[in-house]
């Protein structure tokens, strides 16, 4: 069974919060990195993006990763809910996972939360992903690949 | 008739429409290719492009374009009758906003993920993006106008509902600190929390009638939106972490839980003895000082039918995450009938959720009457505490407390980030003007609550949200058909059919030019001189870009500059 890797981070299309807007791509200063108004959170993003590509760089599609905005409960919750029949990881973490594992700066790993609120170093994330791979048996010879940028397997 | 019949068919007919024409669309016209390298994965960074699964997609785009304004424009445009609303509603998100939402994604998933507001610039030159920025600033501004009108009427009329939305501002600087500054909280339990102290509120304040009084200043209207702009004052100079975000979290759960709760209330109001039925009439086609109903209900209701925001402003960033390009159906299509649903559901609480035609009319007499604005509005809001009383047995009082909660959330939210928006503009255009006092961040906020409380209180009562609205449908239109022209120009290059794209395009320019003449008309002759120069420079900044547009199209233009990879 392929590990599932959720990451949680803002958006760039809800990040303005506009109702309707998006992120009003016409006007540049709109959720840009340059206007303090956004810089944590653009801050976050980019850090969340190192991670993505660390992880595709490292396990290419031998893992699912999913990044998601917080706000997006329609799909979130029944996902996680999902990774929770997928993978039966405990229930109390699980929970705990599910109503506090949430933010805008989440790494979830199998259905339970392994960071929040603070980001890992992309190794340390490859490696606690790696570790996770290895325990499920699941790890692929995938390592040494380019970023792979065709459409996965998923 | 009864109301669950209105439903069944507007969804009966979404559904035939997703299952074939968007498919005739994505498969003969688009040309949808599943093999298509998708900016995502062509420029994958994992910051902007990333390939998304669909189902993720499809809810990021939901939450951005779902807010108040399907509900305000079918809310306003009942006088009618419910009829010419939901077959505008229906066949305006069928034919013309899928369409444009679906072709929005396409052509800029075609085009490296670029919006099509970049795209026009391209394809029309430099000066688009200043004619651009100004219909985006006058857009923003009737946006927040009417916003601050529709909350001030709303706290007017419902005072229980005034604790519940401020004790909503402390909630959500809690949360924001919460997440951003403690740290490894998540965003779900403090939510659901914050949302169930609001409801918690609402039944308290409609149980005990807890109100507010606000010492006047003029009249009612002209206090709240007063204090409204000196909270919008407060909240644009604040970092968005700090509270619009959290907000924004917070207004996620309402969504959701608002939308199941008034269905759920339909669908069991109907099974009661007494029914749900459409107590509103089917067509009214001369209601007492009501502008004619065609071409003015094509702009009355712009989101929720067709919205040139999406396309203009979303383009470029779903487009940016399509994992296939065939997935720019779901996301593109199935959104804009998912806007199409709520404003069904304002359609159906402003034609259902009356106890008699009396009441009924008592919102829509007349165009104008019972505060105008406030009154349509609050149609919605009695209407879905009718359902409410009907479906589950709650009180009217607190069904009406917690729907006008709902929709203020939603109103303020939109505020908040216009006047944001605004802000950024007013700079941009002090950077294009050379002047760096309106690069500064304090006064291009204040040049962005003044400029909204003069249009909000031009009259001195408050009282021309009614007056706006047609201008912001009528901008928002002619940007939609901006965008199905650019789509239309990247299909004649391919050599495709153009008739899918085009027709909705060229009835909504002639609807919209039309009613902007009549109103524009209706302006010189009231010498509302202030709103007559804001629609003609709006309707001439749109035009210009429209006719370049078209030159264009006829192989008179710059073409060759918008590269193709078809």
């Amino acid at each position: 069974m392929k590990p599932r890797v959720i990451l949680v981070r803002e958006c760039p299309e809800t990040l303005t919060c506009s109702n309707c807007a998006g992120t009003l791509e016409g006007i540049d200063a709109f959720g840009s990195r340059e206007i303090p108004d956004y810089a944590m959170i653009r801050s976050i993003m980019d850090r969340v993006g190192e991670l993505y590509l660390a992880l595709r760089r490292e396990f290419d599609h031998s893992v699912e990763i999913d990044v998601v905005d917080p706000r997006n409960g329609l799909y979130l919750i029944p996902a996680l809910l999902g990774d929770y029949r997928r993978y039966r990881p405990p229930l109390g973490p699980f929970l705990k996972t599910l109503f506090l594992g949430i933010s805008p700066a989440s790494v979830i790993v199998n259905g339970i939360a392994l960071h929040v609120g603070e980001l890992p170093t992309p190794d340390l994330l490859v490696e606690e992903v790696g570790s996770i791979l290895e325990e499920a048996g699941a790890i692929r010879s995938s390592r040494d690949k380019p970023l792979c940028s065709a459409p996965g397997p998923n | 008739m009864p109301a669950i019949v209105l439903v069944l068919i507007g969804l009966g007919l979404f559904y035939l429409a997703y299952r074939f024409y968007s498919k005739f669309l994505a498969e003969k016209i688009y040309q949808l290719d599943p093999d298509f390298k998708t900016p995502a994965h062509e420029l994958e960074d994992g910051v902007e492009y990333i390939p998304t699964h669909k189902h993720i997609l499809m809810g990021h785009h939901f939450v951005s374009v779902a807010g108040a304004a399907p509900i305000v424009g079918p809310a306003i445009a009942m006088i009618w009758g419910w009829l010419p609303a939901f077959l505008w509603v229906v066949v305006g998100s069928i034919f013309a906003s899928g369409a444009h939402d679906l072709g929005s994604i396409w052509v800029s998933s075609r085009h490296k993920g670029r919006s099509i507001g970049h795209l026009t610039a391209d394809l029309i030159g430099q000066r688009a993006r200043l004619l651009f920025l100004i219909v985006i600033y006058f857009l923003v501004l009737m946006v927040n106008a009417v916003f601050a009108l529709v909350i001030a009427a709303l706290f007017i009329r419902y005072p229980m509902s005034v604790i519940p939305i401020f004790v909503e501002i402390p909630l959500a600087l809690g949360i924001g600190w919460l997440i951003y500054k403690h740290k490894g909280a998540g965003v779900l339990l403090p939510s659901i929390v914050a949302v169930a102290i609001m409801y918690l509120l609402v039944i308290l304040s409609g149980t005990y009638g807890w109100e507010v009084k606000v010492p006047t200043l003029g009249t009612p209207v002209v206090t709240w939106v007063l204090i409204l702009l000196g909270y919008g004052l407060f909240s644009t100079l604040l970092p968005v972490w700090v509270l619009l975000q959290p907000r924004d979290y917070l207004n996620g759960h309402q969504l959701y839980f608002g939308l199941t709760a008034v269905f759920l209330a339909v669908i069991i109001g109907t099974f009661t003895s007494e029914g749900l039925t459409l107590v509103a009439p089917a067509v009214r086609l001369n209601p007492p000082g009501a502008p004619m109903m065609i071409p003015f209900i094509f702009i009355t209701i712009a989101c929720g039918a067709i919205s040139g925001f999406h396309a203009i402003v979303s383009s470029g960033t779903t487009s940016k995450q399509l994992d296939k390009e065939t997935d720019a159906r779901p996301v593109g299509y199935l959104g804009s009938l998912g806007e199409g649903c709520l404003a069904l559901l304002a359609i159906l609480a402003c034609a259902g959720g009356f106890a008699s035609v009396a009441a009924w009319n008592e919102h829509y007499a007349t165009w104008g009457g019972a505060a105008g604005l406030g009154a349509k509005v609050s149609a919605f809001v009695d209407g879905i505490s009718h359902f409410l009383y009907r479906g589950f047995g709650i009180s009217q009082t607190i069904g009406a407390t917690f729907a006008a909660v709902v929709v203020v959330s939603f109103a303020a939210t939109t505020m908040d980030t216009g006047l944001r928006l605004q802000k950024y503009v007013t700079a941009e255009f002090g950077d294009i003007m050379n002047l760096p006092a309106l690069k500064k961040g304090g006064i291009a906020t204040l040049i962005a609550v003044v400029t909204t409380g003069i249009l909000a209180l031009y009259d001195g009562k408050g009282a021309g949200g009614l007056v706006i609205w047609p201008l912001f449908g009528t901008t928002n239109q002619l940007l939609a058909s901006l965008a199905l022209l650019v789509i239309s120009v990247f299909l004649v290059k391919l050599k495709r059919p153009t008739a899918y794209t085009l027709t909705p395009m060229v009835i909504l320019l002639f609807m919209t030019c039309w009613a902007m003449l009549l109103t524009l008309k209706g302006f010189w002759v009231k010498e509302n001189w202030g709103l007559f120069i804001i629609g003609v420079l709006i309707l001439v900044s749109a035009l210009y870009l429209v006719v370049k547009a078209v030159g264009i199209l006829r192989g008179s233009g710059q073409a060759e500059r918008v590269p193709v990879r078809g």
